[in-house]
């Protein structure tokens, strides 16, 4: 019977392989394609942010500079749209607000800022490109790295009957609020505004690198975003049991880590993104091989690897 | 080489070969080597190729239950029907074998390893079942 059977069964198994198959490979590697976008709606998902944010677009649009379109400099978008039953423009503003102040207080980090941080992470994209539009009924927030005080701000627009103009959100200032993402500075203030900066990114790379050396695999991969006085930027891969401590796969992690001053002095918020393949032996996986970790282990990492960094910094290590 | 002999020595690999590809996956699995998602598409994609061929194997080993059975008259067999006998499932289990190593060593990602083992299913799947097929799907004689 089974070799009756096996002339009709192999094609129907490589015919359900091979539709896997260019699924998979339609898959483009572009940020806009099918990869990033699923990647940040399954971060919604697993935040729980979708009940409140539902992904609209995420395309390439061109920067003006001068006034003037520049076809060569593309910016990145992610449109969100706020979730609300609400049919008032005020009301729904209100509970928009709500909304993100609740995100600070649970979370003790900036709801903007995450995201913003999460799209750049998954688009690997410069975050001074990037931004994200969130859609309140007929206005907009947008989330932006504003280029003259090199920080994360949010504008909020009413285009409520075509005129536009700038609205307030009463939100909770960030530097009131301290979550398992942030840790005040310890030790002096450095005179060399990068100095700081550079020391982090060191710790970021002795840390990686000492895990791989007792762990006896090869030297990880960095890379390293160019050194701001306010912020630190890196991706490592090739390492293992870092934030899966119980699972031997490869992991990439990527890093940005915020100075900010605060009144009693400074205080660094990080945002971790990170993937995972399995694999043995040395050779790396292939791009298309990762995926996502779960938020909820990120964040326990993110708390272990920042108590780490504040003594570090405390210690005054070179 | 004998007709019972063959059957035995082919049916003894099949069975063997099932077993060793089957803990090969739990093991590299264990090791880190597949994802969890990776382990359970893989076995539901590689036991079933080798469970065909197996099922044949088996079915033999139950025929010749009694030591009679095994050492009933058999006739002497070509030697070009022994070498493809012996070629093709021991190419076979060795192509998914190797797949499975490929994978886990990352020489592969996991979308060319389906595609490899639909590739290696079609080459010799269908073949290998024929030839097993006239070796094995036949009624044992009653031992004299």
């Amino acid at each position: 019977m089974i070799p009756a059977l096996w002339p009709c069964t192999t094609p129907v198994v490589v015919l359900l392989l091979f539709i896997g198959t260019i699924s998979a490979q339609n898959q483009s590697r572009d940020c806009t394609g099918a990869e990033s976008p699923s990647s940040l709606q399954n971060w919604l998902q697993q935040t729980r942010l979708a009940e409140h944010f539902e992904f609209q677009k995420l395309r390439h649009i061109s920067t003006s500079s001068d006034g003037k379109d520049d076809p060569t400099k593309k910016s990145l978008q992610l449109g969100l749209l706020f979730l609300t039953n609400e049919t008032e423009e005020t009301k729904a503003v209100n509970q928009f607000v709500d909304v993100l102040n609740q995100y600070q207080i649970t979370n003790g980090s900036s709801l903007p800022e995450a995201i913003f941080y999460k799209l750049i992470h998954a688009c690997d994209w410069p975050r001074g490109d990037a931004l994200v539009d969130i859609y309140v009924l007929e206005d907009t927030v947008t989330v932006f790295l504003d280029s003259a005080s090199r920080e994360v701000v949010i504008r909020a627009i009413s285009q409520r009957d075509t005129v536009r103009q700038a609205i307030i959100l009463a939100l909770i200032p960030n530097t009131k609020v301290t979550g398992s993402n942030q840790i005040p500075l310890k030790g002096p203030k450095l005179t060399d505004p990068n100095a700081l900066a550079r020391r982090i990114e060191r710790f970021f790379e002795n840390y990686f690198a000492e895990g791989n050396r007792k762990a006896h695999l090869d030297y990880p991969q960095f890379s390293l975003e160019p050194v701001e006085s306010d912020y630190v930027g890196l991706k490592v891969a090739g390492v293992k049991r870092q934030v899966l401590p119980s699972d031997n796969y490869w992991e990439k992690i990527t890093v940005s880590v915020e100075i900010k001053s605060v009144p009693d002095g400074q205080k660094l918020v990080c945002y971790l993104s990170g993937k995972y393949a399995s694999g043995l032996g040395s050779r790396l996986p292939s791009e298309d091989n990762y995926a996502e970790i779960e938020e909820s282990k990120l964040r326990g990492f993110t708390g272990t690897i920042l108590r780490k960094l504040q003594d570090y910094i405390a210690a005054g290590a070179p | 080489m004998i007709e019972s002999r063959l059957r035995n020595i082919i049916s003894i690999f099949l069975i063997v070969s099932h077993a060793v590809i089957f803990l090969l996956l739990i093991l590299m699995f264990m090791l880190g080597g597949l994802t969890q998602n990776e382990f359970t598409t893989s076995l539901s994609v590689v036991v079933p190729m080798l469970a065909a061929l197996t099922g044949l194997a088996v079915g033999y080993v139950t025929s010749v239950k009694k030591r009679a059975q095994m050492a009933a008259f058999s006739e002497e067999l070509s030697s070009v029907y022994v070498f493809t006998t012996f070629l093709l499932p021991v190419v076979f289990v060795l192509a998914i074998a190797g797949l499975v190593i490929a994978k886990v060593t990352n020489l592969v990602s996991f979308e060319q390893f389906k595609i490899a083992l639909a590739a290696v299913e079609t080459t010799f799947g269908a073949y290998t079942g024929k030839v097993l097929a006239s070796l094995f799907d036949k009624q044992q004689e009653p031992a004299k």
